[in-house]
């Protein structure tokens, strides 16, 4: 075969392989993008099962109101595992398993799961229908069931609510247990009767809880999520092995390429020895060089340079010096070592490299020997493929994590891609819009008008920004920030717009936020007390015109304090939560409710014109906030003591309106709570009072009103004064003696008992350190601790310098706490009691019995003392449970190895019950009531009372 | 434009936007003084105002679901069971399909059934399209074969053009049940009492209404029937709480309700739960149509469903809320 004939040959070989190069690139574009949009509807899919999980969840805790949203997921996930589906018939691709069976196996979890979801909601609606109508039932029929049925009914009622938020092993027992008592009750009670109706239901309810936690159990199995995880995995294998093919084509591509200048190039060195013979091939040749699209130049058998192209010299154009005809191969290299015109060589496995120059550019390199001698040098410029595969990865990437919105249209405005960021924000799947024009989105907030323009300011600038309200895909209505960009062809004609937007709902939003958090209660999601005032403001306003009454309502709760103190504060917060519920229930909108602060609760009625109606309801807000409370499994009863004044009759303002009905209130408290009481003018003068007694209380520390008593603690052994309890009374002068149970609580609702407290200790170990030292008599003190000081106050270090300053012994200073302090389990609480203990003081629990009586806190706590609650000492000698509990209580604490006193001893046989027992100590008026200081003496020295003397050395 | 003009003409527009706004927030202000705020968290939701709808596709499905060329001897179409001017029933125990044969089942309403979770009384098509293909080739509804079906539509040019216009496939049994089903999507009811109630407008339901609710929602009925068509997205059993049907009176395949589609025992009676938007006008009811009259029906489902009786009061508040729950029949997006 002739060299011009070969020649041709390679050439037409070389421009096939180019070509190649260029359809293997595009189709890598095209399929890797196609693959990664699998990928995204497979997140998808599992963000979706994700979803459901979560919905299910929410059902089977009866957190659900309706099924639509349930539905909803279920339909999506549906739609978009047939789509899946669908793609993935395009990936041809051997895996093990093959892609269709994965997704089979994944449509049939789904699937199992879906058929799940139709038990569970039937399951639910049965178990919710149950509650639903027991709650009726028993409320309008329990009184036919007689006492005991009816009790127990309720608390069956109560277990079975208990055990559907909580459906735990313990708790179906207990359920179990009492459902099984009611049925024989209900067996009693005969066939046909309304017993026997509402157990059914607690049975089906009961029976219904169970199943749907089996299903949610089933439900919560990871099955599924594995097989959509394994098809990801898939998914990214294949990519990955995409790339590394396509990369591994275009590789080989580029050999060949290089191969076939070798080709030439000997057919070339032949032509150079020959050349004079064959001019007309010379030519040829050069033409054809020329025309190449690569860089080419030979180097003859001397190693010197011979012939080069114009895409040679392109190349090497800012080479120091330049290319020269002789100029030697070893110069050619080191010059662009030496320059710096060559930045950096990845050298190839097959002898080539690819180099980048000083100027930005990438090529590929190739320097062969010659058989005949000579070299052969080729330069492939990849510039412009780095530049285009380095910025298709950066587009992709920009489009797919960008936090705006992107969305394509084409020149018939529809969309063509968007990005994540767009479904999120708008909704919308990418599957839902493509194809769809931007129309979808409108909000209906703007008119033609308004688009109009939009478009004639696109046509002439080609850009357009702004404020634009948009709907989202589930109709909620949203702001964004719109900018839209025209893309237009080498002719000027717009092809393509690129629409980008934020959504600033999030900025709306916080502004909604903050202002939720100064208008809100956090607790309760009620209106605070600046939101009330507010409404109570617009009420007032819009009575005025139409000439309505408004009617005020101030809720106070009975023993919130009690529960507080006894359930420990997070039982506290929840019963208000469970009160606020239920007050919701009772109002419609129109109303407001609102919490004051504590437990206080205010209730705002619009047009409460008729008299009878609102007695109505304050007799429902009694009725209602009186059923039993289920607090983590407690059940709880409270009441509620309600004030009501009415606009205009009673009070014109927001304040003098707020004062009366809190006055009112207080009424109530006084006729026994549980109750309600409408405002009249006298009442003032109570409301007045309290707040004069505040102001006296205030003033009562300087001025030195408070005197302490103290009330002999008896060993029962030896009769002698153990120790004595320190007892704060208010000597007023206009008031007399105040008792404590007046303004202690005043006291802490003003925060008073900080400094009141700190006076007591003091006072008592000042008192308590003249006995011991100057009279010599062994007798200790204890002082009472109210949580709120211990809160509020560094309790230790005041305790550490009271004792340093009186000088009072250690051992003979005793703190009484209460049980509430214990409760909440606050690891601050415990550090200081330790630290306290560690000085040598007693610690003392008092009132025990009475609240949340738990051994696990007798044990945590450094406690030395229980003192009993009267309230059992009370009942002892009528036997029965006081005198059980009584017992039980001192032989728990003798076991523990604490020491017992027993409060309020009243008579003979009260003290002899307990020293058959072998009580520790005694206190009550048995011995003596709380007396001041120097009456105590008195009884010492007149030997009225026993007291050990210490030994003097 | 001149720079002048254009200030001038940002000036009228900046008036205009303050306007639009000022009166947005007078609406709102005037919205809380008069309390119309939605209610929130109802287990009940407002139908909405708006859809999206293809209008092309449905003015086409309108045109075939009264088509009589659907049925095998083109004498009925499925306007002859869902007529739309009776709330999308027929008002008969069970609808008579061609030849005069009678079926076994209760025609359910056409109305707002897009809103259903699934179709048919025992839920075997997912949507409304494959719903639409049922009738067609049931022999004792409208008895057809869909290859005569589609002949006798393509010798109708205006079909034809009417198709190729909308699908690119076509006349095919496919293009016909999507065209039906966009037609269908335009049946909903907006606007009820009810909805207006929900959506913040105290006065728009009878006092005997609100008690019906509040019933409605003690006695549990709720439960199953909730969403925004009140029903329809829940398989619920017959007499869950006692049983309805008894081996004595199970006398149709229809009454064994979803087992037939499962073949699953737990799916024995069981049926989708109906919605009861319009149902104060499509008497008889049940699957079988063998109740008269919605008072029976509640009796029914008081019996069966809680084990109560309930009291004749009671009954009539509840219905009177099941009136409430009917709107307007508007077709959305007209």
């Amino acid at each position: 075969m002739k060299s011009s004939h070969l020649i041709v040959l390679l050439f037409v070989f070389l421009a096939g392989v180019v070509a190649l190069t260029f359809h293997l690139f595009k189709n890598e574009t095209s399929e890797i993008g196609h693959l990664s949009h699998t990928l995204q509807q497979t997140l998808q899919v599992k963000q979706y099962d994700i979803l459901l999980s979560e919905n299910a969840l929410k059902a089977a805790s009866f957190k659900t109101v309706h099924f639509d949203d349930m539905v909803h997921t279920v339909k999506s996930l549906s739609a978009l595992r047939k789509s899946l589906a669908q793609a993935l018939i395009e990936i041809s691709e051997s895996t093990t398993p093959p892609l269709k069976s994965q997704i089979d196996t994944i449509n049939e979890e789904v699937e199992k799961r879906v058929s799940l979801i139709e038990q569970l909601k039937a399951k639910v609606a049965l178990a919710r229908n149950s509650s639903n109508f027991l709650l009726r039932t028993l409320r309008d029929h329990s009184q036919t069931y007689g006492l005991e049925a009816s009790a127990l009914a309720l608390r069956a009622l109560n277990e079975l609510q208990g055990y559907q938020i909580f459906p735990t092993e313990e708790r179906f027992e207990k359920t179990a247990g009492i459902l099984k008592l009611l049925k024989q009750q209900s067996v009693k009670g005969g066939k046909e009767n309304n017993l026997g109706n509402a157990l059914r239901h607690m049975e089906v309810s009961f029976e219904g809880t169970q199943k749907i936690a089996e299903i949610l159990k089933e439900l919560q199995k990871p099955d599924s999520q594995d097989a959509i995880n394994k098809l990801i995995k898939t998914l990214q294998d294949i990519q990955t092995t995409r790339q590394h093919l396509t990369e591994g084509y275009l590789f080989l591509l580029s050999g060949i390429a290089i191969a076939t200048f070798i080709a030439l190039s000997f057919v070339f060195a032949r032509w150079v020895q020959a050349r004079e013979k064959i001019h007309k091939t010379s030519q040829l040749f050069q033409d054809a060089v020329e025309s190449m699209s690569e860089g080419f130049a030979f180097f003859g058998p001397d190693e010197r340079l011979v012939f080069w192209n114009s895409n040679f010299e392109d190349l090497y154009s800012t080479l120091e010096g330049g290319l020269e005809t002789g100029m030697s191969l070893l110069d050619f290299e080191d010059i662009q070592k030496d320059t710096g015109y060559l930045v950096l060589r990845e050298p190839q496995t097959d002898g080539s490299s690819i180099d980048l120059t000083r100027d930005g550019r990438w090529m590929l390199s190739s320097n062969t020997a010659m058989k005949q001698g000579g070299y052969a040098l080729v330069r492939v410029d990849l510039t412009e493929q780095k530049k285009a595969q380095e910025q298709l990865h950066l587009a992709a990437t920009v489009f797919q994590t960008a936090s705006e919105a992107m969305m394509v249209t084409d020149r018939e405005d529809h969309i063509e891609m968007v990005n994540p960021a767009f479904s999120d924000i708008t909704g919308y799947s990418e599957a839902e819009v493509i194809g769809k024009t931007p129309h979808i989105l409108s909000s209906g907030r703007h008119d033609e008008h308004y688009y109009h323009k939009m478009f004639e300011e696109l046509k002439r600038h080609g850009t357009w920004q702004g404020e634009i309200w948009n709907r989202r895909k589930s109709g909620e209505v949203f702001p964004e920030w719109l900018s839209i960009t025209t893309i237009y062809d080498d002719e000027g004609i717009a092809q393509k717009r690129i629409s980008l937007f934020t959504d600033i709902t999030s900025r709306k939003k916080s502004e909604e936020r903050i202002h939720y958090q100064a208008n809100y209660d956090s607790l309760t999601d009620l209106p605070n007390r600046n939101l009330f005032k507010e409404r109570l403001t617009q009420s007032i306003n819009a009575a005025k015109r139409n000439k309505d009454t408004v009617a005020l309502l101030f809720l106070d709760l009975d023993n919130f304090k009690h529960i507080n103190d006894t359930l420990g504060h997070l039982m506290g917060d929840e019963l208000l939560r469970h009160v606020a519920d239920r007050l919701r229930s009772l109002f419609s909108a129109s109303d407001t409710i609102a919490r004051l602060s504590g437990d206080e609760f205010i209730v705002i009625i619009n047009e409460a014109n008729d008299m009878s109606a609102l007695e109505q309801v304050l007799d429902q807000i009694l009725e209602c906030l009186q059923l039993p409370y289920l607090l983590n499994g407690n059940t709880t009863y409270t009441s509620v003591s309600v004030g009501a004044t009415l606009y205009p009759r009673d009070g014109t303002t927001v304040d003098s309106l707020l004062q009366n009905a809190d006055a009112a209130m207080f009424k109530a408290k006084d006729q026994g709570r549980n109750t309600y009481c409408f405002f009249t003018p006298e009442m003032n003068s109570r409301a007045k009072e309290r707040h004069e007694m505040e102001v006296a209380l205030h003033g009562a520390l300087d001025k030195g009103h408070f005197v302490l008593h103290y009330q002999p603690i008896i060993d029962l052994a030896s009769q002698t004064i153990k120790s004595t309890e320190s007892l704060v009374r208010w000597n007023d002068p206009e008031r007399g003696l105040v008792p404590p149970i007046k303004f202690i609580p005043i006291a802490e609702d003003t925060g008073l008992i900080v400094p009141m407290g700190e006076w007591i200790l003091r006072q008592a170990c000042h008192d308590a350190a003249q006995w011991n030292i100057e009279k010599g008599l062994d007798i200790g003190v204890s002082v009472n601790l109210s949580s709120r000081q211990f809160k509020r106050s560094d309790i230790f270090g005041l305790v550490r310098e009271t004792l340093q300053e009186t000088k009072l012994p250690v051992e003979q200073l005793t703190l009484e706490i209460t049980e509430s302090l214990l409760v909440d389990d606050d690891s601050g609480v415990l550090k200081t009691l330790r630290q306290i203990r560690d000085l040598g003081v007693k610690l003392s629990i008092d009132d025990f019995g009475t609240g949340y009586s738990s051994l696990s806190y007798l044990k945590r706590f450094p406690i030395t003392i229980l003192k009993i609650d009267q309230s059992f000492i009370n009942g002892v000698l009528h036997g029965g449970e006081d005198a059980a509990l009584t017992e039980a209580i001192l032989s728990m604490a003798r076991s523990l190895g604490l020491k017992v006193v027993a409060e309020g001893v009243e008579s003979q046989g009260q003290n002899d019950f307990l020293f058959d027992r072998d009580c520790d100590y005694i206190q009550g008026f048995h011995y003596s009531r709380p007396v001041p200081v120097a009456d105590l003496m008195h009884a010492i020295e007149n030997k009225k009372l026993k007291a050990k003397t210490k030994k003097r050395s | 434009m001149s720079r002048a003009s254009l200030r001038k003409s940002l000036c009228i527009l900046g008036i205009g936007l303050s306007v639009v706004l000022f009166s947005v927030d007078f609406v709102c202000a005037q919205s809380i003084v008069k309390g119309v705020t939605p209610r929130e968290n109802e287990p009940i939701l407002p139908i909405p105002l708006h859809h999206e709808v293809n209008s092309a596709k449905a003015k086409l499905g309108e045109q075939l679901f009264h088509e009589t060329l659907l049925s095998g001897d083109n004498s009925i179409s499925c306007a002859s069971c869902h007529n739309i001017d009776q709330y999308g029933v027929d008002g008969t125990r069970s609808s008579v399909g061609i030849e005069g044969q009678v079926g076994t089942v209760n025609a359910p309403t056409v109305l707002n059934s897009r809103f259903n979770f699934a179709q048919f009384w025992d839920g075997r098509a997912e949507d409304l399209k494959e719903q639409a293909k049922g009738p067609v080739t049931n022999p004792i509804e409208m008895g057809s074969v869909w290859a005569d079906v589609i002949a006798k539509l393509k010798k109708d040019k205006s079909y034809v053009q009417a198709f190729d216009n909308i699908y690119e496939e076509g006349i095919t049994p496919d293009t016909v049940a999507d065209a039906i089903k966009n037609y269908e999507y335009t049946l909903t009811t907006v606007n009820s009492p009810f909805d207006q109630y929900l959506r913040g407008f105290d006065d728009a339901i009878t006092e005997q209404q609100k008690r019906g609710y509040s019933l409605f929602k003690e006695y549990g009925c709720v439960a199953c029937h909730q969403g925004v068509n009140v029903g329809g997205n829940m398989y619920q059993r017959m007499g869950a709480f006692i049983p309805y049907f008894t081996e004595k009176n199970t006398k149709l395949k229809a009454d064994l309700g979803r087992y037939n589609v499962t073949k699953d025992d737990r799916d024995l009676h069981v049926f989708k739960v109906p919605s009861l938007r319009v149902a104060a006008h499509t008497a008889p009811y049940f699957h079988d149509g063998s109740v008269a009259t919605l008072e029976e029906a509640i009796d029914i489902m008081a019996r069966y469903q809680l084990g109560y009786t309930i009291s004749r009061q009671d009954n009539k508040d509840i219905a009177a809320f099941i009136q409430s729950l009917s709107g307007e029949i508007r077709r959305s997006g007209q």
